[in-house]
């Protein structure tokens, strides 16, 4: 096997240009391949990390009636939905899986009004600090909500980034009060989520992703404070975080089945999780998919080069039959010379296979350059690709190698 | 006896033509001996040679070596018979070009399955035998025709086998190196009691060895069936006749192309080279094995 494996370098050595030239169908489509897994792996890894980011690993439970989330300002209160306490919350954090967890309502586009500048869209919450931690959320200027707030159904109000530019374009917003649904409340702080929580933005796709519920901005008052706004009585959604990006899907669907066992309603109003990861999911999925047809283009350079492997693979064979005759005469059965051979189209092939893989990281690392695409280099991927050169040199090697030991030894050493 | 050949038949099938090539041939070789087969081109030498040497199996007849029959043998017995058994000596020396000589001599017993550090000490024993100890790293390439030659027949020799088969050994090589590996022969025959079977065409060479036999039209006899034949067919068997064979194929002329491009052919005498010529073009031209003529056009 060894003396074999030597033979066949001893070999490629004497005919560098040709080995070179054979190899070349392979090493282009080996390339090809390595540089489009590592560009499909750098996306996926980037939307994960995105993830991790943008969301702190947060799940979100809500209300969802049928396929569509359920709105309590047009649709009024569920039946059987109860409202959640804390003893919930701690039932809830008792899964392995959940890191944290918070309860909130929640209103699309409510009226808020600082004079007569008005917040278009927006959201308001009614939840407490426990929110503010689930999504990494740090308060900047003021402070956030005391315990007093919370049981004396104080009226203040924590504004983000977003909603503190809006609202006050050019003053403080701290200690100046703002007209909520008609009631007056306080400005305490403004929160922000830390910069390490920021998605990385690349294309107009992680846009809608990852910043498609940034909206003109989010207000949160004491949860206490919301009958005074809205209704009694409202159930709550609910917001988890997952020890791990891994652990989302988990943790959401924990959380769900926990909270749907006391959900006794006739109109299939349920809670759902949803979660990022399943989005990137099927983010990464539709990449992947487009990739896959590039990888089916590059095997076709690669059963093209099997195909020219095989053809020198048979020149060679016939340059050597006074060779194969030789050998035969000094007794070396048919499955030495097959055994040659095979060794030899083998080693051609995965040399070309590992030159292969060189090229295709350093094709990669080119195109992230150039076009700012992230790349992850898979050396998984890498070995099983030397493998397959290796598999693609014994296949397309089997018919010159067969053909080789078949000689006849006295036809073979008659041969001019 | 180490070798028997009993009523030995060969026909080789060419365009749905059988061509008989042996006929009838028996042939019986002592431990020890060293025999020439002489026959002139087409007689069906080389067939025969073929034959002994578990190149190609009869089409009829029975074959005993060392008192063992070898009919209906397959590929892989075979091949261990001819690696254990029996060494080939070729004329164009057949060495693997790209090896040293001492890897050329240690191929055999790689096939043999000896260890690595047997494998190198008997082929430096063997190398020592034929007087290139010094040389065993060249390349053949490196090495005059006369030296290739006794590479080949150290590894002929490197198996310790029963039986040495040479085919025109001294056919390509000047007239100084011919008798050098003619001496060798005699050197193995003698000392060692090597059993040689050579064939050859060349009456001088033949009669170093200590029996001759003759083969005439696939037929053997133990007396020169020349000596009792008419004039006519006198003709076929004269050095002199052999002049039309070449002119026949005359691309046939280097018979070392398989070695090297560049054959050091200041070593070749002049004078003596152009009967090298004639034995090539004569034995090329071999209609007892027409498959062979017709693929060297290939």
């Amino acid at each position: 096997m060894f003396e074999n494996i030597g033979l066949s370098f001893q070999g490629i050595w004497a005919h560098k240009m040709r080995s070179f030239l054979t190899m070349l169908g392979i090493i282009i489509g080996i390339a090809a391949i390595i540089a489009i897994v590592s560009t499909i792996n750098g996306t996926n890894e980037q939307i994960k990390q995105n993830l991790i980011g943008s969301g702190n690993n947060a799940v979100e439970v809500s209300l969802f009636q049928d396929d569509w989330q359920y709105e309590m300002q047009y649709n009024g209160i569920p039946e059987g939905v109860p409202v959640l306490s804390e003893k919930d919350r701690e039932k809830i954090l008792g899964f392995d899986e959940v890191e944290a967890a918070a309860f909130y309502h929640r209103r699309n586009s409510p009226s808020v009004f600082r004079g007569s500048t008005s917040l278009n869209g927006g959201n308001l919450m009614g939840t407490d600090n426990n929110y503010l931690k689930v999504y990494g959320y740090t308060v900047r200027e003021g402070r956030s909500f005391s315990q007093e707030d919370l049981t004396g159904y104080k009226k203040v109000v924590l504004l983000d980034d977003q909603a503190a530019k809006t609202l006050f374009p050019s003053e403080n917003p701290l200690g100046k009060t703002l007209e909520i649904q008609g009631e007056p409340f306080v400005v305490i702080g403004v929160a922000v989520q830390s910069s390490s929580f920021q998605p990385v933005i690349n294309s107009i796709e992680d846009y809608y992703t990852y910043m498609g519920n940034e909206t003109s901005g989010n207000l949160y008052i004491p949860y206490t404070c919301w009958p005074i706004l809205f209704q009694y009585d409202e159930p709550q959604n609910v917001v988890v975080r997952a020890i791990s990006t891994d652990d989302m899907t988990q943790a959401g669907k924990k959380t769900a089945d926990y909270l749907n066992e006391q959900v006794k309603n006739s109109n299939n109003i349920k809670y759902k999780s949803s979660d990022l990861l399943e989005q990137a999911k099927n983010l990464q999925e539709l990449s992947s998919s487009t990739n896959q047809m590039l990888i089916w283009i590059a095997s076709i350079s690669l059963l093209v080069g099997g195909i020219g492997v095989m053809n020198i693979m048979l020149v060679s064979v016939t340059e050597r039959t006074r060779e194969i005759g030789l050998k035969k005469a000094l007794g070396a059965p048919k499955s030495r010379i097959l055994g040659q051979f095979l060794t030899e189209a083998a080693v051609l092939t995965s040399l070309g296979g590992l030159l292969g893989v060189l090229a295709g990281i350093g094709l990669a690392q080119l195109v992230s350059r150039m076009a700012e695409i992230p790349i992850a280099i898979s050396f998984p991927a890498a070995g099983i690709a030397v493998v397959f050169s290796m598999l693609i040199g014994i296949i397309f090697g089997i018919l010159p190698s067969v053909k080789a030991a078949n000689l006849n030894p006295i036809d073979a050493l008659r041969h001019e | 006896m180490i070798l028997q050949l009993e009523h030995i038949y060969k026909d080789y099938v060419q365009d749905k033509l059988v061509v008989p090539v042996l006929k009838d041939v028996s042939l019986d070789v002592e431990e020890g001996e060293y025999l020439a087969l002489m026959g002139p081109s087409g007689s069906g030498k080389t067939t025969l040679m073929i034959i002994i040497g578990f190149l190609d199996v009869p089409t009829s007849g029975s074959y005993f070596l060392a008192g063992q029959n070898v009919a209906g043998k397959n590929d892989r017995a075979l091949a261990k018979i001819r690696n254990s058994s029996i060494g080939f000596v070729f004329q164009s020396f057949n060495l693997l070009p790209r090896q040293s000589a001492l890897e050329n001599v240690m191929l055999p017993l790689l096939y043999g399955g000896v260890g690595a550090r047997e494998r190198r000490r008997r082929a430096e024993e063997a190398l020592e035998k034929v007087g290139l100890k010094e040389r065993m790293k060249f390349l053949p390439t490196q090495l005059s025709g006369g030296q290739k030659q006794r590479v080949a027949i150290a590894r002929a020799i490197v198996t310790r086998p029963k039986l040495l088969l040479a085919d025109e050994p001294t056919g390509a090589l000047d007239s100084t190196s011919g008798r050098q590996v003619m001496e060798l022969f005699a050197q193995l025959n003698e000392e060692d009691g090597m059993t040689i079977v050579m064939i050859t065409h060349d009456r001088n060479i033949a009669a170093q060895a200590k029996r001759v036999v003759f083969i005439r039209d696939g037929e053997l006899y133990f007396e020169d069936p020349v000596l009792y034949a008419p004039a006519s067919s006198y003709e076929a068997y004269d050095d002199s006749d052999e002049e039309d064979l070449y002119e026949d194929d005359p691309e046939e002329d280097d018979p070392n192309e398989y070695d090297s491009e560049d054959e050091d052919t200041e070593d070749y005498d002049p004078e003596v080279s152009e009967e090298d010529f004639d034995e090539e073009g004569a034995d090329a031209g071999l209609p007892d094995a027409p498959e062979g003529s017709e693929e060297a056009e290939i």
